[in-house]
């Protein structure tokens, strides 16, 4: 099993296949090689977490066998790194943990999961400089919810304290930014389609580390099972999504974000393909500050609902201004 | 995270809550391994909307990407003419307007609003027979639209292991899922 002093040494290794990158093995041995047969990146399987591949390529049985070996996922994505398919090392077999998730009824670890996500989205409002009245109000109101979360009754009392939270907190994090309200998938603007993106990215690596103990995906606490929806991953990056918005602002402050970074097509925004490393690059940075935080904190979760602890037990992620 | 309600799952859903959850397992299989004449059909009549082809005025929108985050529903506009207002659904062939296709465009309809755009009528189309059946906005039709928010309702809360589903036979024979349904008739 995977400890926090191997993790730490373990990285997400991307190729982007669509600017003609290759993918090869020698010994034990990933090697990412250019259009021109140079070497991009050379690392021993023994160092990596999860392989993703956007873009075409052909892979090889030599790969899928090493992943296995060595215990690393691989996501394929398409050009515009929308995953399409996963290549996993689940500890499928942990029959005892997916017994426990089908059995638990209660709503102690969504309570704790919601304060959790609306307690850090109340800090970024709080590290905000010069802040309006506004936005002092609603952190006294948020703070408000998230006390509220803690002993809500009922699962629709705790969804209506995180959506009037979330939409509180997000007219007062980008009110500098053209924000128009949250619009997952739309594309209405390019916030609402880099953080669709950077999203995206969050789930991929939380559903790479609930793996590495055989969750059941699909059998979420918070997000009740819907069809086909990993409702468990939807749980777990709650307490985390704050990460990708304060990378976002930052990012368009530093200017790494710019409007004509993205095509715009009848009122939508789509970034420019030859704009997603640089995107990837910098959306992937700011998870990968927080991995062993993210790394512990599912860990602790698995222990802690293995031997069904007392909520107070639970692990919390607090985000650092 | 935002989760959402797919608007293909409410005509689904009317036809059988349980077919979504079949279908959802096939996931990105291509659709030829499982899709039968009248689903091929739909989707060739639908091609031009998915490419983006039907027109290129900068007036109509053809299979945008929308919200409604009141409902929490997502999906796509099939065509909405910005100028004139007008929101269209294209279906291969009507015989009947089932109440599923009327949902469907309630569900853009008030996603557009939500989005800001001023929506003042709302048509089926046949491409077939080349005609349009004019269907009343939500709120000149309040059944209809307190119908549409109880199967919002339903769909959120349905429970595959609920006791007590009834499969209607009809449905089940005509279900490209029926292999895999443990209520199909067989």
């Amino acid at each position: 099993m995977l400890s926090l002093p191997d993790f730490r040494e373990k990285n997400i290794v991307i190729c982007f296949a669509a600017e003609g990158q290759k993918v090869s093995f020698k010994n034990d041995n990933l090697i990412i090689k250019d259009e021109e047969e140079n070497t991009v990146l050379q690392t021993t399987c023994h160092k990596i977490f999860s392989l993703w591949i956007a873009g075409n390529i052909t892979i090889t049985s030599g790969i899928l066998e090493r992943s296995k070996k060595f215990g690393f996922s691989i996501y394929m994505l398409s050009h515009n790194c929308r995953p399409y398919g996963l290549w996993s090392s689940a500890t499928e077999g942990n029959f005892l943990l997916r017994r426990k998730q089908y059995d638990y009824k209660e709503l102690n670890i969504a309570r704790h999961l919601v304060n959790n996500k609306i307690i850090n989205q109340t800090e970024l409002l709080k590290g905000i400089r010069g802040k309006s009245q506004g936005a002092k109000d609603a952190i006294d109101k948020m703070t408000e919810y998230a006390r509220q979360a803690e002993t809500a009754v009922d699962l629709q009392m705790l969804l209506g304290l995180e959506g009037v939270a979330s939409r509180l907190y997000f007219s007062h994090w980008f009110d500098d930014m053209e924000w128009k309200g949250r619009r997952p998938r739309t594309k209405i603007d390019i916030i609402n389609t880099t953080l669709d993106i950077g999203y995206t990215y969050l789930f991929n690596i939380t559903e790479c580390m609930l793996n590495l103990y055989g969750f059941d995906l699909y059998q979420g606490v918070y997000h009740r099972s819907f069809y086909q929806r990993k409702s468990l991953v939807c749980d777990i990056v709650e307490p985390f999504r704050c990460v990708i918005d304060k990378q976002i602002k930052r990012a368009y402050g530093l200017k790494q974000m710019q409007k004509d970074d993205f095509r715009e097509q009848k009122g939508q925004y789509f970034l420019k393909i030859e704009k997603n490393k640089d995107y990837t690059r910098w959306l992937i940075q700011s998870l990968l500050e927080h991995k062993e935080d993210m790394f512990s904190y599912v860990q602790e979760y698995y222990r802690c609902f293995m031997r069904r602890k007392p909520i107070e037990h639970y692990p919390v992620f607090k985000i650092k201004e | 995270m935002e989760t959402y309600i797919p608007i293909s799952f409410l005509n689904d859903f009317i036809f059988c809550p349980r077919s979504i959850y079949f279908h959802q397992l096939y996931g990105n299989f291509n659709t030829q391994i499982y899709q039968q004449k009248p689903q091929i059909a739909g989707k060739a009549a639908h091609s031009s909307i998915d490419e983006k082809a039907y027109s290129t005025r900068k007036n109509i929108l053809q299979g945008i990407e929308i919200y409604c985050e009141q409902y929490k529903i997502c999906g796509k506009v099939d065509l909405f003419d910005t100028d004139s207002g007008k929101l269209t659904e294209r279906k291969r062939q009507i015989k009947t307007i089932y109440d599923g296709y009327v949902f469907q465009v309630y569900a853009q309809y008030h996603a557009l609003i939500e989005m800001g755009y001023a929506v003042n009528s709302i048509a089926l189309y046949d491409i077939t027979h080349n005609k349009n059946h004019p269907i009343p906005l939500p709120h000149e039709n309040p059944d209809m639209q307190l119908k549409f928010e109880k199967l919002i309702e339903q769909i959120n809360s349905f429970d595959m292991n609920a006791p007590g589903f009834i499969p209607v036979e009809a449905k089940c024979r005509n279900c490209i899922y029926s292999n895999l349904c443990d209520y199909a008739y067989t």
